[in-house]
This record gives C-alpha cells, structure tokens and sequence, in this order.
C-alpha cells in the first residue's frame, strides 16, 4: 500500500479512533472519582501536617529548654568563680569566717588524707634531719 | 471561565481527550484513566486556567500532555524500582498492551504498532492532525514546540509512518 495519500492514513487513524471511542470511560463517572481522590488527599494531608506542626513545636520546645538550662548552668558558674551571688552549690559553699578559724598548726590537728603520708610535702633536707 | 461551563466544555470534549489520553501513556488504558482524572482535576479545580490565549480544546490538551507526562514518569519511577531499569526504558518507548491489542481491529492493531517505532514528539504531531484533526500549528501549541519545529516532526513522522506501515504489510 502506497501511503502518498493522507487520506488513507487519516482512514487508519479513524478505525483507531472509532475503537477507542468504544472504549472511553463515562465522563461523569470519571470526575467524580477525581473529587473523591481530591477530598482523600485533603484530609491525608491535613493529620499529617498537624503531626509535622506537632513536631516543630515539640523540637522548638526543647531546643527553647536546653539553652535556658544552659543559661542558668553558665550563670551559676560565673557567680561561683567571682565569689558572690545568691545561687552557689552547697559543695562549693565556704563560710565566709572560715579562714578565721585556721591557727598555727591546726594542719597537724586535721584527719590525714586517705592514702597520704605526714612525709607528703616535706623536702628531700628536711627528711634526712 | 465558571466551573460548571468548564464541565459542560469537558464533557463534549471528553471522546477526544480519552483518545488523546491513551496517546500520551503508550496507549496503556489504566494510566490515560488516571492522566485523565488528574488532568480533569486541575482544570475543574482551577489549578490550570485558561488564559484565553488559545482554544479550550488546544488548553485542555496541554493539560492533559503534561499530566500524562508525570504520570508516566512517576510509574516509570516505580517499574525501575520494582524490575529495575529495562523495564523503564521499555515504558518510556511504550508499545501497545497486549488486551488493547485484542480489542482492537486489525488496522488500528497495524497503525499503533507502527506509532510505537516513532519517536514521540513525532507520534503526538500525527495523532493530533490526523486522528483529531488538528492544524500543524494548533499542534504546535499543545507540544509546546516550534511550529517550524512542528512541521518537522510532522513531515518525517509521516514518512517513518508510511514506511514502516509498509513493511508490516509485507509481512
């Protein structure tokens, strides 16, 4: 066959046509499946932005709580090395008239050290005499 | 344009742009299903607007190419990771299924084994003038191309088309 002719091929290309015309989908039938896919898509999407919101707060939270911790941390720490303030651990808490009650000697009065000697300290000249 | 004239407008068209559709997937009937219902979608929900600028025939099947276009690559997507990559050229050259083969007659059977061996851009330019009787040009603006570089596409489509009907005769 001599396909110089449009024609013959554009009879070809109605056969296809007519065959598929037979098999189209009901118009109706397909946009109502296309909204309810729509509305489907909708409510998936709305729970999982609210998890995602959920999520952002949850993080933003902790992330807000860690660096107050860290603030307070850090301000403790500077009150404790400068010697004042109200906030200083119990561990570290000096009374302010210890040193008061130091007198000459009182290091031989004091419990000796676990694991210590009365030798700890004390120049090689010393040890010999 | 108002939803409800938007409908009426798509249903006259609706024969057309199944076949066109089916065109647009490699003729497999469950994907232009699914191509047509999301293309349906954006129309009627606004998300693609006619701007006027041409037909609503030639909009609407704008639409519809390049909704089937992300439909088959999304399931060009999926057949590469379920069967790996062979099954996805075989999908981005598509060849007609075997049911449709069947339900066919044997001159469309002929016709759209003979359109698989063309290229696509050369299968949309025939299947637009020829199966929906469109210009060169009208055609041209639903392939988003050239109408220079339509007319090419048509005149050696035409020709790979002839030959190829041809040699399917022959044997």
């Amino acid at each position: 066959m001599n396909f110089s002719s449009d024609d013959e091929l554009r009879a070809r290309f109605e056969a296809l046509r007519s065959d598929d015309s037979d098999r189209a989908p009901d118009f109706h039938d397909i946009v109502e499946r296309a909204w309810t896919l729509e509305a489907q898509r909708r409510r998936g999407v709305r729970p999982l932005w609210i998890v995602a919101a959920a999520g952002v707060v949850l993080a933003a939270g902790i992330a807000f709580q860690q660096t107050r911790n860290r603030g307070i941390g850090r301000r403790a720490d500077a009150t404790d090395s400068s010697g004042g303030g109200d906030t200083l651990s119990i561990s570290r808490w000096k009374s302010p008239t210890a040193s008061l009650l130091r007198t000459s000697g009182s290091e031989a009065l004091a419990a000796p050290k676990v694991l210590s000697s009365i030798l700890d300290g004390a120049s090689p000249d010393a040890v010999q005499y | 344009m108002e939803r409800a004239q938007l409908e009426r407008e798509l249903e006259a068209l609706h024969t057309e742009c199944w076949g066109w559709a089916l065109a647009c997937v490699g003729r497999d009937s469950d994907l232009a299903e699914d191509a047509l219902q999301s293309a349906y979608l954006r129309v009627l929900s606004g998300r693609a607007r006619f701007d006027g600028r041409s037909t609503v025939r030639t909009w609407v099947f704008g639409v519809i190419r390049l909704t089937a276009i992300e439909h088959r690559r999304r399931r060009g997507v999926w057949v590469m990771r379920k069967a790996g990559l062979e099954s996805a050229i075989d999908l981005a050259d598509p060849s007609p299924r075997a049911d449709a083969e069947a339900e066919s007659s044997e001159q469309s059977e002929t016709l759209v084994a003979a359109l698989a061996t063309l290229s696509p851009r050369q299968r949309e330019v025939l299947q637009l003038v020829f199966y929906h009787g469109m210009t060169i040009e009208e055609a041209a603006r639903v392939m988003s191309v050239s109408l220079g570089s339509a007319r090419t596409h048509y005149e050696r489509g035409k020709k790979a088309l002839a030959q190829t009907l041809a040699e399917l005769r022959i044997r």
